[in-house]
């Protein structure tokens, strides 16, 4: 018995997707017991779909906060992409060819973010909000300021579509969370990332090449984001300008409550499970008519206890060494 | 050592060189530019974010970064808002209120980033970013308030020799951070524990209480730019000051500080507060549309920090020359 116990602390304390999983299960089952109609399928598949475009944006920022960064332009990242994939499609387009350039702008802008920071030596934080600033400003320039509406049906299917009764953004925030995991896990890619956040040093001296591996991180990002624009621009069936502002603190917040931190740690299933465990929050409390600024303030909350318990795991973490040891 | 050989103009010197190129081209864009009423106007718009610029730079001196300033200036322009127009208190005791609020925000932020060594500050401050915009919001409901007692409006409408005071306040706070950090054994050890924290606590200095001190002090003087902003605008806005933080770190990093701690004046941070400021009245002055200035913003922001950076590494440079010789 005692064995057995103290094997599940062991599971518990090395996979920290799991504590985030029970809190979503305990979240889910609280909200289902006091409104019986937060656990039916259609408000959970509407759940769902809420939550992909944050999802998929924290997974691909997972790997710049793993690497010890910080973006903060993914808002406007997922503008320009939402806007570009439009104004493409309206300019007559067909839709395949206005997806792939908008990834490629994603991933272009990741690039220029990734630049900026290696080459010119600017720090994540402010050179990513400089970048932002220019990003959007432009933006509106190319846009005029107008709504593009009457996106075709084409297109809009990706985001409002179902197949087999679950929405299409599903799928393709399971494949992007499956190709995250295998890129984390299982590639020497994965590994350097988690190498140049836990410890900068190390890694140089064991021959990683640091600038390379982070302007990767911005990359990746850079192209999540640009998944999540793509799902944006078809899911609401139009692009406003605005698109995006203030979603990069939502996406910072759904990552580090999955357990991300500046020390190389996090991981993409991490990141996918605090979207969910947010956007269940935040549909829970509207069904139950709770004022929606609370959601803020367990947000808050959630952050902070995330790192509570990050700090209690590698404290046990370390306690386990020096026994075994 | 040869003086000859060392010489090279402080960073200071290039800052103010930009902040004069940006001034001169403002004016023969728009001669209205360099009135009294306008320079006047450049420091009254964008008071608060210099008076938190000064103890951000503390922060920022020693190593911690502080996100949470922009919600606190939102919770005690409101605190202070309700108390007066809901609960019908005396300005004063009101106000005395909200900054008690702020420090209690502080001591929260500087408690946490004591109890978890390991983790950045970057993280716990988000997750107190979101929770106190989160309870800002809340205190009303998301309304603005307003109707307040004509005596609070004198704080920021109130002149000496025909300037506002709230000019002078900037000025005298900005030279006694100055101080603080040029003359006071408490400043320069802000500079000992960026460079080294550890070599700073075993060199007896009291790394925990400084850190403390300074998360609260720099909680209190958002909260105090959350009151000036409140009667300055006679409303108080729930979502006040909701880039704040950003605002003053890309001042601070212009102004040549480094983002990790360390190094950095707050000679530089007055110019890089001035550098941002008239640029943004300068540019709508000339009836450049805001989206533009985003990106003039943008564009400044990382050429001034590059620009710095090179400074330092042709100081290191002729440093290296002369040691050899």
């Amino acid at each position: 018995m005692k064995r057995r116990l103290s094997r599940y602390r062991l599971l518990l304390i090395q996979r920290e997707e799991i504590s985030i999983a029970i809190t979503l299960v305990v979240v889910l089952l609280v909200f289902g017991v006091m409104e019986p109609s937060f656990l039916d399928s259609v408000n959970l598949v509407r759940l769902l779909r809420q939550a992909c475009i944050t999802a998929i944006m924290a997974i691909g920022i997972v790997f710049v906060i793993s690497a010890n960064g910080m973006d903060v332009s993914v808002g406007a990242i997922l503008a320009v992409c939402a806007t570009l994939s439009a104004q493409l499609l309206l300019s007559g387009l067909p839709a395949p060819t206005a997806i792939l350039v908008s990834l490629a702008a994603g991933a272009f802008m990741g690039l220029l973010n990734g630049l900026i920071v290696t080459k010119l030596g600017i720090k994540e934080l402010i050179a990513t909000l400089a970048t932002s600033y220019i990003i959007r400003g432009l933006l509106l320039r190319i846009s005029g300021a107008k709504w593009l509406t009457n996106l075709p049906r084409s297109f809009t299917v990706i985001g409002q579509g179902s197949f087999l009764g679950i929405p299409i953004p599903v799928y393709i925030l399971l494949a992007v969370t499956a190709g995250a995991y295998l890129l984390s896990n299982y590639t020497a890619l994965g590994k350097q990332i988690k190498a140049v956040g836990g410890n900068r040093e190390a890694a140089i001296l064991s021959g990683v090449n640091v600038d390379r591996i982070k302007i990767l991180t911005f990359v990746i990002c850079g192209f999540c984001t640009g998944v999540a624009g793509v799902v944006y621009a078809a899911r609401m069936g139009s692009v406003q300008s605005n698109t995006g502002i203030g979603m990069e603190f939502e996406v910072i917040s759904a990552t580090l409550i999955g357990g991300a931190s500046f020390n190389g740690d996090g991981s993409p299933v991490g990141a996918l499970l605090g979207a969910l465990l947010l956007s269940a929050i935040k549909n829970g409390l509207v069904i139950m008519g709770i004022s929606p600024f609370m959601e803020g303030v367990v947000t808050g909350l959630l952050i902070l206890v995330a790192l509570a318990v990050n700090v209690a795991r590698s404290r046990m973490e370390n306690a386990m060494e020096v026994q075994d040891g | 050592m040869d003086k000859k050989t060392t010489r090279t103009l402080p960073r200071e010197c290039y800052l103010l060189l930009i902040l004069l190129l940006i001034g001169f081209t403002m004016c023969l864009g728009n001669p209205k530019f360099l009135t009294f009423g306008n320079l006047q106007n450049i420091i009254l718009n964008n008071f608060e974010i210099g008076m938190i610029c000064v103890t951000m730079t503390f922060v920022i001196l020693m190593g911690g970064m502080d996100m949470s300033v922009g919600s606190v200036v939102g919770l005690c322009g409101m605190l202070v808002g309700v108390l007066m127009a809901n609960c019908g208190m005396h300005p004063v005791p009101a106000i005395l209120c909200a900054l008690l609020a702020a420090a209690a925000v502080g001591a929260l932020n500087g408690g946490m980033v004591i109890a978890f060594p390991n983790s950045n500050p970057m993280i716990i401050t988000i997750g107190s970013m979101v929770l106190i915009r989160a309870v800002c919001r809340l205190l009303t409901e998301g309304w603005p308030v307003n109707g307040f007692p004509l005596s609070f409006s004198y704080l920021s409408y109130s002149t000496v020799a025909g300037v506002n005071c709230v000019v002078f306040c900037l000025f005298i706070t900005m030279l006694g951070g100055q101080w603080f950090l040029q003359r006071t054994v408490m400043g320069m050890s802000l500079y000992a524990i960026g460079n080294n924290e550890r070599g700073a606590y075993f060199a007896g200095v009291r790394v925990r209480r400084i850190k403390l001190i300074m998360y609260i002090l720099s909680a209190l003087m958002a909260g105090l730019a959350g009151v000036f902003l409140t009667s300055r605008m006679q409303t108080g806005y729930p979502d006040a000051g909701d880039n704040y933080h950003m605002d003053a770190i890309a001042a601070i990093v212009i102004g040549g500080t480094d983002i990790a701690g360390g190094e950095g004046s707050m000679m530089g941070t007055l110019l890089g507060f001035f550098i941002i400021s008239v640029l943004k009245n300068g540019l709508a002055l000339m009836g450049v549309s805001s989206l533009d200035q985003m990106v003039f913003t943008g564009v400044v922001l990382i050429f001034t920090i590059w620009l710095n950076r090179w400074q330092k590494k042709r100081h290191q440079q002729k440093m290296q020359k002369t040691q050899m010789q």
